[in-house]
Formats: C-alpha cells, structure tokens, sequence
C-alpha cells in the first residue's frame, strides 16, 4: 500500500510544477507605451504619429463624410450648405446640442492631441534633455498642445485644463472637473509656443511639421484672439522678414498635388504613398480625404453632362460659396473670382446632349433643382492631381492649413489697430495686389480688411474664428448667412434658415452631453443658451 | 400513433395480469390445492418474434430447469400453482413468472436497457448515461451524416434541444455558428469549445463527419465547469471511431447531387421595372408620367424591343456536390487501428465559388504491457476554396433593361447605366483559399493499481491558410488600380499537455466513487500576415505575382498568442445506483487576463436522484427510468482579446512631403486595464428524464437558468484625459429556458420500425446591466448605439413602428417639421403620443427566436427506410434590407431592380409599401421588420438495405443505396433565398443527392 501512497505522491508534485513566465503575456508585434515615454527616439515617434493622428480632422475612421473640417467651416456669413451629415447642425445651426455627433469629435480630438502632448511633455522630465531629438520632439509637442487648446478654448470657450498624464492608476481618482479660467488656458497657452518659438527651426526637411514660422503664425493667432496687436505686429514683421516665406501666384497656391510651397506654413500632408494616406486603425485600410467631393455640385446629374476633372470630377455637393461673398470680388478686375471658384459648367456629354444644345454650350439653371446643380463652387480643393479617374472619390492632395496670405492679413489688421497705416498698407496690398487689382493707396478700413480677409481665404477653415473674435458672427450670420437669389422672379436658391436660426449663445459650441454627463453638471455646467 | 403490436400489448397486459394475480392469491388463501407434479410448456421469443434459443428457465428456489431449443421452446416440471418460473438470457431483462393453473406459458423476453446501459463521453472521461448528473446529449452520427454538408455544426442543426444553429453562409464551404442555451457575452465570442478525442480545437468544421463516432452537447454549467474559463458557451465533445478488437470494417460510401436554387420571391420583370421607373418619377399628386424617351435615356430602346434580361439566371446555375469516403478499421488483441479518407467536392450555383476539401485519419490504439498502452489520433485536412467576386449579389439589383451582351453575344465591363456589369467583374477576379490542418494527439495510459489510472495526453495541432486574391485590371477596383493583389497568410498552432489521473473504486455494490485530477498546460499562437499590391505589368500570373507590384500597401503582421495553465478536480459519487453526487472545481489561469486577475475559479455541484430504482417503482414495469437532476456550476469566457490589458502603442506610418515614410507609436482610446478578467456564468439547472415501456417511449425535460456577470464593456471616461474608453467587467446578461425531448419506438417488430423523435426548446435572454453609466435621473442608460437595452434581449432591433401608408382620404395631423407626409407615405406609430414622430417613438424589437424545435420519424420495412425531419425556428424577426434599402435595390427609386412589392400608386392605395419616387422616403426601414420564422423539411430520404443473405456471396456485410432531399420544402414570410441569410448572401441551395454505402 505504501508503494501505492509514493506513487501518487509523486505524481501529485508532477501535476503542480508549472512556471508563472507561462502566464506572463509575451508581445510580438507591437511595443509597450514605455518606448514613448522614455527614450528621445520614442518621444520623437509620439511626435511623428501625432502628425499622423492629426489628418483625422480631414478623414473620420468609419464616416468618410462627416469630417471635422468641413462641418467646423459651415456656419458663417460666407457660405451655403446644400445637404449631408452635420449641415443641419452646423451649416444651418437648427438643433445644434451637446448630443450632436462633431460636437462630441471635435472635443475628443482635440483633447486626444492633448492626452498625446502631454505624454512627451511628461517623458522630457525623465529623459536626456540635450539631446537634440528630445529638445525637437518636445517643441513640436508643445505646439501640438497649444494648438489643440487654442481650437477649444475658442470653439468651446468653457474647457478643462489638463496637463496630466493619464495611467491605469490615477484614472479613477477623484477629481473635481471645473472649467479653467481662460487666463490660464492663454498662459499656457503662450508658454508652450513661446518654448517652440525657442527652440524650433525655420527650415525643415520634413515639409508639414511644425516650424519656427508656423509656432511664430499661430502666436500671432493667439495674439490677435486676445487683442495683443503689438504681439500680432511683431510675429508678422518676424515672418514676414525671415525670408523664408513668399508669396506665389494664385494659380499655385492650390495647383498641385503637393502644396508645400514658400507660401505654405502649416500644410496636412497626403500622398499615395505609406504614410501619405489616411490609414484606417481599424482595418488597416488605406485610403484618402474627400475634400474635393464636399465643395464640387451635383452639375453630373444635369442631362447632358458627365464626370470630367474639367467640371470638378466627382461630386458630393456639401458646401458652397454664398452669393454675398462672390460679390465681394470686383469680377472685372480680382482674378480670385476665376481662379478660386467654377461658376459655369458645360455640356461634356455627346450621347445625352438635350434637344438643340451642343458640346461646350453653358448649362443654364432655370429652377432651384438645376441652381443647385449648377452652383458655383469652390475650387480650392479640386483634384485633378492625384486622381486617376474623374469617378474616383478619394484625393491625396495636400490641405493647406495655414499660408502666409493669413499672416498678411493679421498684420494688416494690427497694424490698422496699432494705427499704423504705411505698414497698413504694406500688407493689405500683399493679397490685394497679388490678385490682379491696383495697389489700394487711400485710407483702409476695417472692413475693407474683412472683406479682404473674406475674399482671400474663404472656406479655408478662418472665417468663424475671424467673425467671433471681432464680435461679427451673430451679427454677419443674421444678415448674410445662407443664400437667397432670384432671378427674372424666379427663386433659384432659398436656403437662409440659418439667418432665422442663429441665437447669441451660438457663438460657442455646446460640451459634449456625454462629459458633462460622467463631469457632473454641477462642476462643469453646458455653456448657456444650450440644454 | 395508432398501431401497438403485441409488444405493446403484452406491456398493457400487465396490470391486468396484476389484478389476476392478485385475485387468484386471494383464492388461495380460501382454498388450499393439494400439491402435483405437472408439465408447464411455451415458446420464449424476443419482440421481434424471433424465437430465442438458450434462454435459461429455472423453477425459482430450487435447481431444476432447463433451457430453451433452437426453436426456442421449453418443457418444465412445476409441482403447485404457486411455483415461479423464472426466464433469464444475458443482455435480456428476466422475468419471473407465477405458473397458476396454466400449462402454456409463452413469454416475450425483452432487451435490457439498464444493462445494455450506454456509455457517455463526459469531459475528461466516460460515463453511464444512467449516472449522469448535469445535462448532456448525445448525438448520433448517422443522424448527423443525414445531411450533406461539410459543416459539422449545421449537422448539429435540430439534434439537441437547446442548441441552435443559424447559418452564417451558404457557400461551398460555408460555415454555421452554434449557440447553446442563448447569448451571453456581449463582445466576446459565443461559440461553444470544441473537443476532440480530449483535445480543444477552434474549427471544427475541417474534420471529416464520418470520422465521428458520436458527439456529446454539454449544456449546463456542471457538466461544462471542468473546462472552466473556456466553457461558458457550451461544450461539444468529438469522440472519432476507433478499431475494434479481432473485427475488420471496410466501408465505402459515396453521393453525388446537384444544388438548386430557390425563393420565395419574386423580382420585377421587364415590364414591371418599367412601370416601377415610371411611377417613381410621376408628378405628386398630379400623376403626370415623364416622357419614356428622356426617362430611360439610352435604355430605351430595349424598353421598346421589350429587350429584357434575367439576371439571376446569368448568375445562379445549378450546381454538382459530390462526396467519397473509404475507411478501415481492424484490431487484433494488443493493436487497433482506424484509417479513413475522404473526398469532399462542392461546385457552387455561382461560378467560380467552389470548395474541394480531402481528409485523412489515421486512429491507433496500442497495449504494450500490462499496464501500458499507447493511443495516437492523427488528422490531416487540406481543403481549398474559391469565392465568387463580393459584387456578385448585384444580379438582384440590376434592371432587366440593362443586356449583359452586346448584339455580338460578347459581355459588356460597363452596362447602359454607367455601372459596371457584375458577371464582368465576376470573371475577372481569382479568390482562394488553401487550407492545411494536422492535428496529432498521443495518450499514454498506465494503470498504476486497480483503479488508479494515468493518462498522459498529449497533443500538437496547426493550421496554415493562404488567402489569395486577385483583381485583375479589368475588373471595376483593380482598372483603377492596374490590377489588386492581397495574399493573407495565416498560422496557427497550439500545444496541450495533460496530466490526468483517475481513481475509481466501488467500496461495495452500494458505495461507488470515482475522483478525477487534472493538469493542463495549453499553449496557442496565432501569426497573420497580409498584404496588397498594386500595378501590374500582367494579369496572368494572379496575386502570386505580388512581387512585381508597382505599389504595396504596408505589410500587416499581427501575433496573439493565449496560454492557459488549469487544474482541475471532480468527484464523483454513486449511492446505491439511486442518489449520484459530482462536485468538480476547476482553476485556471490565462496569459489574456489582467496582470492583477491572473487565476479565475470555476466550481460545480450536481446532483441526481434516479426515482426508478427506489423499491417503491422498481417493479413498476410502465416505468423503466425516472431521474431527477440538479446542479449548478460556474464558467468563464476568455473574452478578454490579448494585450487588452497592457498598455501598448500602435504604429502610424507619416510622410512628410516627398519624403520617406517614417513610424510613429501611440497609444490607442482605449485606456487599458491591468484587472481585467473572465466573464462569469453561473447556472442553475434541473432535469428530468424518463423512460416509459421499457424505454420505448424516452426523453427529457429540462429547466435552467443562467446569469452571467462581469461582462466586458466599454466604459466610456472623461476624454479629457486623452482616452475615450477602458474595458471593464461590469455587464450582466440572463437567460433561462425550458428544453424538452422525447422519442418514441410506437412500433419494433421483426420486419417493422416505427421510431419518432421531437425536441422542443425555449430561451429568454435579458440584459440585467451595461456598463453602468446612469442618467440625469440616476437610471442606468441604455446603449442605444449598440442596441442594448436594460431588461431586453441582446439582439434587438431599435425603429419606428410602421403602421401602414397614408392614403389620400386620410387626415394627416401635423406632427412637426421632422416629418411631413403625404398620401402614399409611411405611416409610423407616435408611440409615446405627443403629437410628434421623434426618436423617443422608435420601439425595441426582439430578434432572437422564442422557441426552436425539430420533429422526425422514421419507418423501416424489410429493408427500406423512409425518413424525414422538419426543424422550425418560431418568433425571430429579421429587417430585410432589400425592402428599403437604396443599395439593395428595395428604395423604389426605379434606379434599381429587387423585392418585388405592392408598392401605392394613386390607382393602387396599397397599405404595405409606399408611393415610389426618386427622393428619400422617410421611416423606409421601418416596414422592412419581417417575421423570419420557418418551417421546414431539412431531409426527406428512402434508403434500401439489400438482405445480409445476398451480400453474404459476394463478401459484403452491408449494401445501401439511398436518396436524399435537403431544404426541400420551406415555409416563410420572409423574402429570401434562405430565411436565416439575407437576400444578397450566398444563396441557399436545395440539394437533391442519390448515395450509397457498403461495408465488407
């Protein structure tokens, strides 16, 4: 019996040796997050990816239409929407609410860029600060940060200042959230870009990072946002003077696949190739943004006409161009009226040509339908640089964020605050006379600077900020937003609910329901005017 | 259930022979009969009628008998009325009987059913089906093989209660998903554990069926619990066929079929798309029709030719499936084996969809000594697979007035409407996938003493896919592109090793306990890798010629692997055959789990009283088995995905300008959470199964209820911190159902069976809690994105009600700037009636079936069989997307074919689809919710044996030809090809098959 009892004592020791490494799980493919936060190399590769993470304003992951973008640019007194996800919201402001989808993105974007900013501004505590990579890596982070809550204090006015990084560990820990006071957003704000204005270079040869020029532009942004005009003055003149930047033709601004010209500052990179093009983390699909789809009409479902990349190639037909800003433009003269925009398409299509019309006859709208249609358009997008196929829909040309057009403008507009009419007038005529007008010699007013700034960079994403931090939005919308047009007493285009919609509380955005909603609306009430 | 032979009567006449006796003992005690020697006579037969020879009869008390003769008679001396005669023969149940004052005793010898007990496989072992305790069932294999298919799980269909089986696709090759006893895990997965011969394995459908000697369904957490963390939706057991000693099996079989399609629908034809165009685009309410010349453009021609095409003939043609199967099996005294191969060959009814698969086994079992023995399970599966091009389900949208061929016959890329032809782009394209799969199992098996076994066992198993594809340049994506090739190569592979030591031991015939010990170390890896490239120089050399892309996309590489170290215990424990106890804790641990929750603890407890051998009904002969069941265990869901816990970053590739791309890592939004751990079932579960007439009538009720918590959820964080979500266990998911199954022998004679079977199964399912978050009000909020609603089934559908079309003498209140219709628009329900149609209207409906159940019979006469088997699917309610959607043709736009339906006109004020028109129609979706249940004759077969005398000359043992039909018959409301897929799925074929089966 005893033999018996050995055995299964021996067996019993077999059947529990077993080592714990079994059970520790092994990683193959991916890295930890320890990389990032602890070697200048894995800073610098946060930093890189940022970049990456950041084209999601032009290219959502599941929805290829809803795009930050292009719903952030609606809403202004320069602009009509025709339809599409987010154009009732934010083309038309009706029922605009803290449920609302981009609210919710924008927010989440933003502070997402934030959560990243801050995980390579933390990591430069541990790591060797005189490397240069680091020093680099920790430049562009903190733009990345100042950026990120620029757009939100802006668009958002009530925010959360969070400069902590976020573990496992201190996630659940209690914390009272109360909007920052917005003095210390700026100071933040300041002090991040004044770091990257320390330690950035003008030059790089990586076109779409930040650059000493783009740290230098958006303190001017920032300056201006908060009146500083003596500040705007002194970036522009600092830019302007730094040689590295120029003007180029109108044609050229938005004339290639790759916009990273002496006139770009900030430019969102797209290309056909790895790392050019939106890359799906979900299912690692490959694909681009569809800018050029938003701001092209439907003029393919008029009769006689077919895609071509000479009528704007495939359309979606989202936002346009209103009348109240093409009549800004003296037709005659300011070639802007031609070279930003498409005003009349004609018949391309020999098999479906109507009775009487021939090839290269204009289309004419005679109803709302056709007007639609036939809308005229903005061409900044337009891509016939990278598309292979007219019915193609997805683009790899670059996006221009920020130009020196902009920077011009500022200064204008500082140095008419600042009372100084010679450097005044040295840069309003930069975009003025670039556009084919005669050098304006009289006295500038200020509205001629917003008309100026209006006609210089519509639909490239200024507009509402420009409108709000001079106190016009309400105003402007209330007057101009939409579109009305009648012709010969026919109604070609009735779409001004957002003149009827617009409320003084729609200056700012609502905060997202949901974080109001795990916030406590006690500590962090909605903005006012929205439930 | 009209026809009771003389077995029948002969059970009746039991309690009449009761009453007799009794009557006659009373006699007896009144008058007392002298003592005398008389000659008692009879004939012993079995139920068939077929005398029994050798049946032992014995005059009982005493040692005088004698046994019965060829003929099955006998001849005994009794000495009173009062003597016993008692009958005995192995495998057969004795029976005693008082001789009274007859001299004829003819008696019916019945087959034993509680000696002839069958063996259950149980996890880590067998068992006496009479000693279960928990709820397990057992499916045999010629019931499964019914069916042609090569998916295992789809010949699970109908054979078990409680086991549902919804098909997932139809194509050659398709596969099924199973669930047992109702949904619950939100996020992980709901497939059961699969086991083969001891061995977990992922696929169980790679395995040939006719290698499967039978399968056991464990169904609740008792039974379940000793696969611990794995087992929390079910487990099925494979146990394949192995040699049997000094016998040698050769069998062949083979069938060829062909598939057809069929619907219960129908599409437009020519004229009807015509008319549907046109009424799409007629002024409202004016009825002005557009000119037909400028309305179908350069269509009209055809439209006057009356030029017409059917295009589900141009895409669906009747297909061949064919299967060959040869094995051996043939031991000796210490060597066993089974060999089989198989061929398995499926064309589908859309070229090129294919599926060819072969298999191969090799089964050994070896005793090397006395106490040793030696077992090997070898499996080898290749199989190879061809899909059709993803448009192909165009063929249902596109408009009859569209022509394929030109005036020429040559077929068109682009048709008349711009679009491109889907039989084009179905002819240029390759789409494969190969299959390799080895599985190597070893058992070495010491009895150490009597009663105490190891078992070690032991085991290796890969699978390696390749998939192809190829989009030549003129096909639609790859003319874009100068030809699309992806290749995705899959690797898997994973390790057991299993410690197993049992001790069995019978105290005495009262006390039996049996104790089972395992150690399990399980070790699995997946690799994947993928990648695409563009630009080709050529077509011709398919997607093997990636190398010469012009343009690649960057390569995906992507490793999981998943160890599990587990131990486990069971007792179990036999009181006088009538009261059995089992209690069995299994503990494991896994590489997935949160650094902090390594180890997880599932136990059970069952328990089952067998009521049919308490002295109080043992000798009720009506009642042959009574068991009363009880348990409750524990499982787990390894749902956690690997890495879940750990915070790892993912790559980014960036370009900037013109430049090289680099790579860049950030963390995802989703925050990780080192505590992660299993989700949990706990279920409560209590049967009964009877067995009436010696067994002829049998079955089963069941009753179970399950809550399983800690569910993984998404919890949403304030995004200030960078992050948008961390998985937690905080859900909770119920279910409860009723099962029932019975099956029934009315009629066994010698030239005649009559079997019957039924089974019948019901599942609520609820959603106890999410991921915790409350309202303004504190309530728990509803995920709405998802479709999970508190106190609601997992699979709900979120809509507004449809309630009809308005038509044009009805007063239509205002009901706000949402919703504006007019005649011959949907009407959807103000459900919370105030005054407007808004979000708050929509109403949650309940997909899941609410009952299932399957009903069969078969009749055999001198060889022929005739069978048939029905299976329903009752309550499930499905939305049909090709009645509203734009992309499935069901928009009435008069763009695209589909559904036909009997959509308004202002001549036609239909109440069931609404007015055609090329706009959107608002609330479309909501008339698309179509009852999905069904009925119907999965198979309906007659087979001949040919009479064992005939084969006998030409050294058969066995002969069958048979003839099957599949799917034949079905009834539904909802409009498809099949009512568990879609209308734009793989179509579900009916398959018409003749086979044949020899043994030597």
């Amino acid at each position: 019996m005893k033999k018996y009892i050995y055995t299964t004592i021996f067996f019993f020791t077999l059947l529990f040796i077993s080592c714990e490494d079994f059970l520790q799980e092994k990683v193959y493919t991916q890295i930890t997050s320890d990389y990032i936060v602890s070697t200048p190399s894995g800073m610098a590769s946060a930093v890189l990816a940022m970049y990456n993470k950041d084209r999601e304003i032009f290219r959502n992951n599941s929805d290829t239409e809803t795009t930050l973008w292009t719903n952030m640019l609606m809403g202004d007194d320069i602009s009509v929407p025709r339809a599409g996800n987010g154009v009732p919201q934010f083309g038309r402001l009706a029922n605009l609410q803290g449920s609302t989808g981009n609210v919710g993105r924008l927010w989440r974007h933003m502070y997402a860029i934030v959560g990243y900013a801050n995980l390579v501004i933390d990591a430069s505590q541990r790591v060797d600060m005189t490397d240069p990579v680091a020093i680099q890596a920790l430049a562009e982070a903190r733009v990345f940060r100042a950026h990120a809550y620029f757009w939100l204090i802006r668009k958002f006015d009530r925010i959360y200042l969070n400069t902590r990084v976020t573990t496992p560990e201190n996630v659940n820990d209690s914390i009272v959230y109360t909007p920052a006071d917005p003095d210390d957003v700026f100071a933040l704000i300041n002090e991040d870009l004044n770091y990257a204005i320390d330690h950035l270079s003008w030059e790089t040869s990586q076109p779409g990072r930040f650059t000493q020029g783009a740290a230098r532009h958006i303190k001017a942004k920032v300056a201006a946002w908060l009146k500083d005009w003596q500040e705007v003055g002194n970036q522009v003149n600092i830019i302007d003077q730094s040689g590295f930047y120029n003007l180029v033709s109108l044609e050229e601004i938005f004339g290639s696949a790759d916009l990273n010209h002496s006139e770009a500052i900030l430019v969102s990179q797209w290309s056909k190739g790895i790392g050019g093009w939106y890359i799906n983390p979900n299912t690692g699909t490959t694909s681009g943004h569809r800018m050029p789809l938003h701001f092209t009409p439907n003029y393919h479902q008029e009769q006689g006409m077919l895609m071509d990349f000479e009528s704007g190639a495939y359309p979606w037909g989202r936002l346009f161009p209103n009348d109240h800003l093409l009549k800004m433009y003296d037709q005659a003269k300011d070639r802007r009226y031609q070279v930003f925009y498409k005003h009349t398409w004609h018949y391309n299509n020999p098999a479906g040509l109507p009775r009487g019309k021939k090839l290269g006859d204009p289309l004419v709208p005679v109803n709302q339908a056709q007007y639609l249609n036939l809308h005229p358009a903005c061409t900044k997008y337009n891509d016939s640089y990278t598309r292979l196929r007219p019915d193609e829909t997805q683009s790899f040309k670059d996006i221009i964020i920020y130009r020196l057009a902009e920077t011009y403008l500022m200064g204008a507009e500082a140095y008419y605050h600042l009372g100084k009419t010679d450097s005044l007038s040295y840069y309003y005529n930069k975009t003025w006379e670039r556009a084919g007008n005669a050098k304006f010699t009289g006295t500038i007013t200020w509205d001629m600077i917003a008309d100026e700034h209006a006609r210089e960079l519509a639909l490239e994403g200024d507009r509402w900020f420009f409108l709000k931090r001079n106190g016009l939005l309400i105003e402007n919308i209330r007057k101009y937003g939409g579109e009305y047009i009648e012709k010969k007493g026919v109604v070609l285009m009735n779409d001004t609910l957002i003149r009827e919609n617009v409320q003084p509380h729609h200056v700012r955005l609502p905060i997202p329901q949901a974080q109001i909603d795990i916030m406590g609306k006690e500590n962090f009430p909605q903005n006012e005017g929205y439930n | 259930m009209k026809v009771f032979n003389e077995a029948n009567i002969a059970e009746k006449s039991i309690p009449f022979q009761r009453i007799v006796l009794f009557v006659f003992s009373v006699f007896c005690l009144v008058l007392t009969i002298s003592a005398q020697t008389r000659i008692v006579t009879g004939v012993v037969k079995d139920v068939s009628g077929e005398a029994m020879t050798g049946v032992g009869v014995v005059l009982k008390g005493t040692t005088k008998g004698t046994i019965t003769n060829i003929d099955g008679q006998y001849s005994i001396e009794v000495v009173s009325n009062s003597d016993v005669l008692e009958f005995s023969f192995i495998g057969y149940e004795t029976i005693a009987k008082q001789v009274d004052n007859q001299s004829v005793i003819n008696i019916i010898m019945h087959e034993d059913v509680k000696t002839l007990e069958e063996l259950v496989v149980v996890g880590y072992g067998t068992q006496r089906k009479s000693d279960l305790t928990g709820s397990v069932v057992s499916v045999k294999a010629e019931d499964m093989n019914a069916t042609p298919t090569t998916s295992v799980a789809e010949m699970l269909r109908g054979q078990a209660a409680g086991v549902v089986v919804t098909q997932t696709s139809a194509r050659p090759g398709g596969t099924s998903d199973i669930l047992i006893r109702g949904k619950r895990s939100l996020t992980g997965g709901n497939a059961p554990l699969f086991i083969v011969d001891g061995v977990p394995v992922n696929n169980i459908d790679d395995f040939n069926s006719q290698d499967i000697l039978s399968v056991e369904v464990l169904k609740d957490a008792s039974s379940q619990s000793i696969y611990g963390a794995r087992a929390s939706n079910g487990v099925i057991l494979v146990t394949t066929k192995r040699g049997e000693e000094n016998k040698t099996v050769v069998d062949f079989s083979a069938y060829v079929g062909t598939q057809r399609v069929k619907r219960n629908f129908e599409f437009y034809d020519g004229d009807e798309w015509v008319q549907l165009k046109r009424e799409a685009n007629r002024s409202f309410p004016e009825g002005v029709y557009l000119d037909d010349a400028s309305l179908f453009g350069n269509m009209y021609q055809n439209l006057v030719d009356r030029n017409y095409t059917e295009w589900e003939s141009e895409m669906i043609k009747p297909a061949i499936q064919q299967k060959y199967d040869l094995s051996v099996r043939s031991g000796g005294k210490n060597t066993r084996i089974a060999s089989s191969i198989g061929f398995f060959d499926q064309k589908g009814m859309i070229a090129p969809a294919s599926f060819r698969r072969a298999n191969f086994r090799f089964n050994a079992d070896h005793k090397f000594s006395k106490t040793f023995s030696l077992s090997l399970n070898t499996n080898y599966t290749y199989s190879f697979q061809t899909n059709e091009d993803d448009s192909f389900d165009k063929f249902i949208t596109q408009s009859p007035l569209l022509l394929p061929y030109d005036e020429n016959g040559v077929l068109q890329s682009i048709l008349a409407d711009s679009k491109w032809n889907p039989v084009w782009n179905n002819q240029n394209m390759l789409n494969e996938r190969k299959l390799n799969r080895f599985l190597l199992n070893l058992n070495l098996d010491w009895e150490i003493f009597k009663g105490l076994k190891y078992k070690l066992n032991a085991s290796m198993n890969t699978r390696d896919s390749e998939r192809g594809v190829y989009l030549n340049s003129l096909h639609e994506q790859g003319s874009n592109t100068e030809g699309k090739a992806s290749i995705e190569l899959g690797n898997y592979t994973d390790y057991l090793i299993e410690n197993i030591l049992t001790y069995d031991r019978d105290i005495n015939e009262q006390h039996r306990f049996d104790v089972t010990l395992v150690q399990s170390a399980n070790a699995q890896l997946s690799k994947n890798t993928s990648m695409v490239g563009y630009g080709f120089a050529t077509d011709d050399l398919g997607y093997n010629n990636i190398g010469a892309a012009s343009k690649t996309d960057p390569v995906v590489r992507s490793i999981t692997p998943r160890n599990l170290l587990s131990y486990m215990g069971r007792l179990r424990y036999n009181m006088m055959d009538r009261y059995l106890f089992s209690a069995s804790m299994r503990i494991d641990g896994s590489s997935v789990f949160g650094a902090q929750n390594k180890w997880g603890f599932f136990p059970a407890g069952s328990f089952a009283w067998r009521i049919s051998e308490e002295e109080f009904l043992y000798d009720q002969h009506w009642l042959s088995n009574l068991k009363l069941r009880l348990s409750y265990g524990e499982v787990g869901n390894q749902a956690v995905s690997p890495y879940q816990s750990q915070g790892l970053v993912d790559s980014y590739f960036m370009q900037y300008g013109t430049g090289e791309p680099l790579v860049g890592y950030l963390p995802g939004s989703q925050l990780p959470n080192p505590n992660l751990k299993w989700e949990t079932t706990g279920s409560l579960n209590s049967g009964i199964d009877f067995g009436f007439l010696r067994d002829r009538i049998s079955g089963t009720l069941e009753f179970y209820h399950s809550v399983t918590r800690d569910l993984l959820m998404k919890q949403s964080i304030n995004e200030i911190t960078g992050y948008t979500s961390q998985l937690t266990n905080i859900g909770s998911v119920m279910n409860r159902g009723i099962e029932f199954s019975v099956n029934a022998i009315p009629v066994k004679s010698k030239n005649f069976t009559w079997t019957l079977f039924a089974n019948f199964a019901t599942n609520h399912n609820e959603i106890l809690a999410l991921n915790g978050e409350l309202d303004e009000n504190g309530k728990p909020v509803d995920d709405i994105a998802n479709k999970w609603f508190i106190g609601y089934n997992v699979d709900a559908y979120y809509d507004y009600q449809f309630e009809g079309i308005w038509q044009l003498d009805d007063e239509i209140p205002d009901f706000g700037p949402n919703y504006l219709p007019q005649p011959g628009d949907i009407k959807v329900k103000d459900v919370d009636k105030d005054g407007l149609i808004t979000p708050d209207d929509r109403i949650i409906i309940n997909r899941s079936p609410k009952w299932t159940g399957s009903l069969g019979s078969s009749v055999a006469w001198k060889g022929i069989e005739f069978s048939f088997d029905f299976y329903t699917v009752q309550g499930v309610i499905k939305s049909n997307a090709y009645l509203y959607d734009s992309n499935s043709g069901g928009d009435l736009h008069g763009r695209l074919n589909g559904i036909k339906v009997d959509y308004w006109t202002l001549e036609n004020p239909s109440n069931t689809a609404p007015r055609p028109r090329d706009a959107t129609i608002t609330y479309f979706s909501s008339l698309a919710y179509q009852d999905a249940s069904y009925v119907r004759l999965r198979n309906i077969s007659l087979a001949y044996d040919f009479p064992s005398k005939l084969l006998k000359d030409i050294h058969m043992s066995k002969l069958r030809v048979y003839a099957t039909a599949t799917n034949l018959w079905t009834h539904t409301n909802f409009l498809s090809y099949s009512p568990e897929l879609s209308a734009g799925s793989y179509p579900e074929p009916k398959t018409l098959l003749v086979g044949l089966n020899v043994s030597f």
